[in-house]
C-alpha cells in the first residue's frame, strides 16, 4: 500500500504542473481554434531564461522568477504578432505545422545559446520533506502542488471579475459575437499567447528544478496535450482533473513497469493514455461533444 | 495548361502524364544523367543523393496520406522506424534476404500505421494530428525497449548473386532504381480511383461519402500506403547506413517530413520532389557553411553546427507557410505557363 501511495503521490503533485501547463493549451485552442505544439517549447525555454538569469546573471532567485515571466509574456506576444496573425483563417495543417516551425526555431535558439550539456537550476526549494500516511513526501512536489493552485486561482478571478478576463471568455465562447460588441479579438488572442507561456514557464522552472533543464525535454510539454484531451479541449476545469490524473497514471506505470521494460514508462504513459481517449471518448471527460466525427 | 499545339483527342491523351516527344526525350535523358551520376560525382555527393532518395520515398508517402487524402500525420519518421527495424531484423536476425525484407518492412510499417490509423475513424483534423504524434512516441518507446533500440540493429549490406551492394556507388543504383519506382507508383496510385477518392475525402469529406465513397476504408487504405512508403524508405536508409537506429527517426524529422511536402506544394507528386530536394540541399549547404561562421563568431561555435540546420529550416517553414504555402510546385507551374505562353501573357 504504501509502495503504491509512493510512486502515487508524487505523481498526483507533478500532474498538477501538467494541468498548468495544459491550461496554456486550453487558452489558446479556446480562443483562437490553434493547437500550439510549441508548447513543450516554451516550458523549456522558460526554464532556461529563468537559469540566464539566475544562474548566469547572478541574479536572487525571486528577481529571476519576475524576470523569466515577464520574458515568457514578452515571448507569448512576440509569437502571436509575427507568426500567428499572418496565419489566420488558413487551413489546419499550417496552423499545426506553423507551431512547429516555432518549436523548431525556439530549439534552435536554445541549442544555440546554452548548448548541449544539462545545466542545473539554482536550489528554489528546501531538501528534505514531510510524512504522509507513511510516504515522504518532498518540499519540491509540495511546492508544486502550491505554486499551481494559487496561479489557478489568480487565473480564475482574473477570468471571472476582469474586464480582459471576462473579454477572453467572450472570445473563447463566440468570436464573431464578442467582435460585434466591441471587443479587440487580436488583443485577446495575444493575451492568450501571454498568458499560455507565462503558465509554461512557470512549469518549465517547476518541473526543472528537479531534473535540471535540457531542451531535449520539451516531451514535458508534449504530455500536457494528453491533458488537455483528456479533460476536453474545451474545458478549462477538466485539465485540473486531468492533469492529476495523468500524473497519477504516469507515477503508477513507471514505478511498477519500469522494472519489467528498462525504464522509459514516463515518457510514454500519456501518449498512451492520449491514443485510448481518442479512439473512446475523443472529446475527453469534459470537451463538447460538438467534434466532427466523420 | 499543355504545350502549343497539343489538344487532347482521345481519353487516353487526356490521361496521359508524358504528353510530347520532347517531354519523352527530357525525361529518357534526365533518367540517363541520375544512371550516370556515380560515374563522375565525388562520394560525398553520392551519399547526398541517397540521402534525398531516401527521404522522397518517405515524403511521397506523407504526401499521399496528407496532401491527398487530408489526414494529418506528425509520425511519419517513426514509421521510418518500424521499417528500418524490421528490415534490420528480418536481414541479420532471421537471414530473409535484402530484397523480400525491404517489402515486408514496408508492410509492417503499413500494418503499424493502420493502427494509429484507427482514431481517424472517429476524428479528424487535429485530433488525428495528435494521435500521429502520440505514435511518434509511443513507437520510439516500443523500438527501444523491446526491439534494442539503444544501440540498434545491425544490418549487413544487401547482395544479388554475386554483387554486393555495399559502396556508397552500388548502393546508390538501389535507391535509384527504388525511387523511380516509388514516384511511378506514387503518380499513378492518385490518378486512378483510389486517388480521386482520397481526393474527395481532403475537399470535402461528408460530399464524398454522400457519393458512395467508404471513408473509414479509404482513410485506412491512405495510412497504409504512406506508412508503406515510410517503412520501405526506412528499410533502405537502415540498410545503407548498416544500422537501424531511433536516432534516425525523432520527432523532428517527422517535422522536416511534413516541412519537405509543404515546401514543395501539398498534394503534388512532383513538389514532394523538389520539397525534398530543396530541404536537403539547404540542410547540405548548412553544414559547409557552419564551420565558416563558427570561425567568425567563436562564442557560439561549438553549438552553431546543430543549432543552425534547424533554425534555417524553421524559418524556411515558416517563411513558405506565411508567404507561398502552395509551395514550390506551384512556382514551377506558373514557371511553365508563362514559358508555354511567351511572349504573350494570356
Amino acid at each position: 500500500m504504501s509502495e503504491m501511495l509512493s510512486y502515487l503521490i508524487p505523481g498526483v503533485m507533478t500532474g498538477f504542473v501538467y494541468a498548468l501547463i495544459a491550461l496554456g493549451f486550453v487558452l489558446i485552442y479556446k480562443c483562437s481554434g490553434v493547437l500550439n505544439l510549441a508548447q513543450g517549447e516554451l516550458v523549456i525555454i522558460g526554464a532556461y531564461m529563468f537559469y540566464a538569469l539566475s544562474a548566469q546573471a547572478g541574479l536572487p532567485a525571486g528577481v529571476g522568477i519576475v524576470g523569466t515571466l515577464l520574458l515568457a509574456i514578452g515571448l507569448g506576444f512576440l509569437v502571436e504578432r509575427l507568426v500567428m496573425r499572418p496565419l489566420i483563417g488558413q487551413p489546419i495543417l499550417a496552423v499545426i505545422l506553423v507551431t512547429l516551425a516555432v518549436a523548431g526555431l525556439l530549439r534552435g535558439i536554445m541549442i544555440l545559446v546554452w548548448g548541449p550539456d544539462t545545466l542545473s537550476l539554482p536550489r528554489l526549494f528546501p531538501l528534505g520533506g514531510v510524512d504522509f500516511l507513511g510516504v515522504s513526501i518532498s518540499y519540491a512536489h509540495l511546492f508544486f502542488v502550491l505554486v499551481s493552485v494559487v496561479l489557478f486561482a489568480v487565473l480564475f478571478l482574473f477570468f471571472r471579475y476582469s474586464q480582459r478576463g471576462l473579454s477572453m471568455m467572450a472570445v473563447a465562447d463566440d468570436q464573431q459575437a464578442s467582435q460585434s460588441v466591441g471587443v479587440r479579438v487580436t488583443m485577446v488572442l495575444a493575451m492568450a499567447w501571454a498568458i499560455a507561456a507565462l503558465v509554461s514557464a512557470t512549469g518549465g522552472i517547476l518541473l526543472t528544478s528537479i531534473t535540471g533543464v535540457h531542451y531535449s525535454a520539451v516531451g514535458i510539454g508534449l504530455r500536457a496535450i494528453a491533458v488537455v484531451l483528456a479533460g476536453g479541449l474545451e474545458s478549462v476545469g477538466g485539465v485540473l482533473i486531468a492533469g492529476p490524473l495523468i500524473g497519477a497514471m504516469e507515477g503508477i506505470s513507471a514505478g511498477y513497469l519500469d522494472p519489467l521494460v528498462g525504464g522509459g514508462m514516463r515518457d510514454v504513459t500519456a501518449f498512451v493514455v492520449l491514443i485510448l481517449v481518442l479512439m473512446i471518448r475523443p472529446y475527453g471527460l469534459f470537451g463538447w461533444k460538438r467534434i466532427e466525427r466523420v | 495548361m499543355l504545350p502549343c499545339g497539343t489538344f487532347n483527342r482521345t481519353y487516353a491523351q487526356d490521361m496521359a502524364v508524358v504528353r510530347t516527344n520532347l517531354q519523352w526525350g527530357i525525361l529518357v535523358a534526365f533518367l540517363l544523367l541520375l544512371f550516370a551520376l556515380p560515374l563522375f560525382l565525388p562520394a560525398e555527393y553520392i551519399y547526398l543523393a541517397i540521402y534525398i532518395s531516401v527521404g522522397i520515398i518517405a515524403a511521397l508517402g506523407l504526401n499521399i496520406l496528407t496532401g491527398f487524402c487530408g489526414q494529418i500525420s506528425i509520425g511519419q519518421a517513426a514509421f521510418m522506424g518500424v521499417g528500418a527495424f524490421s528490415a534490420g531484423i528480418l536481414i541479420s536476425r532471421f537471414q530473409i534476404p535484402f530484397w523480400f525484407a525491404v517489402p515486408i518492412a514496408g508492410i509492417t510499417a503499413g500494418l503499424v500505421g493502420l493502427f494509429f490509423g484507427i482514431p481517424s475513424l472517429r476524428v479528424k483534423g487535429l485530433y488525428l494530428a495528435l494521435a500521429t504524434l502520440a505514435a511518434q512516441f509511443i513507437i520510439h518507446f516500443v523500438l527501444v525497449h523491446f526491439f534494442g533500440g539503444d544501440t540498434g540493429v545491425h544490418v549487413k549490406p544487401p547482395s544479388l548473386g554475386p554483387l554486393v551492394f555495399a559502396t556508397d556507388r552500388s548502393f546508390y543504383y538501389i535507391a535509384l532504381v527504388s525511387v523511380i519506382l516509388f514516384t511511378f507508383l506514387a503518380k499513378n496510385i492518385v490518378r486512378t480511383r483510389v486517388g480521386r477518392a482520397f481526393i474527395a475525402i481532403r475537399d470535402n469529406d461528408i460530399a464524398a461519402e454522400v457519393m458512395g465513397i467508404d471513408i473509414f476504408r479509404y482513410k485506412l487504405l491512405a495510412f497504409f500506403i504512406g506508412c508503406f512508403f515510410a517503412g520501405v524508405a526506412g528499410a533502405l536508409w537502415a540498410t545503407y547506413m548498416g544500422l537501424a537506429s531511433v536516432e534516425h527517426y525523432t520527432l523532428l524529422e517527422s517535422v522536416w517530413l511534413l516541412g519537405m511536402i509543404v515546401v514543395g506544394g501539398m498534394g503534388s507528386i512532383a513538389g514532394t520532389i523538389f520539397g525534398v530536394v530543396f530541404i536537403r540541399v539547404v540542410e547540405y549547404l548548412t553544414q559547409l557553411v557552419a564551420p565558416t561562421l563558427g570561425t567568425m563568431v567563436p562564442a557560439l561555435s561549438g553549438n552553431l553546427l546543430s543549432a543552425l540546420e534547424i533554425l534555417v529550416f524553421s524559418l524556411i517553414i515558416l517563411l513558405f507557410l506565411i508567404f507561398e504555402p502552395r509551395g514550390l510546385a506551384h512556382r514551377w507551374e506558373i514557371f511553365k505557363a508563362s514559358y508555354r505562353l511567351h511572349p504573350w501573357a494570356h
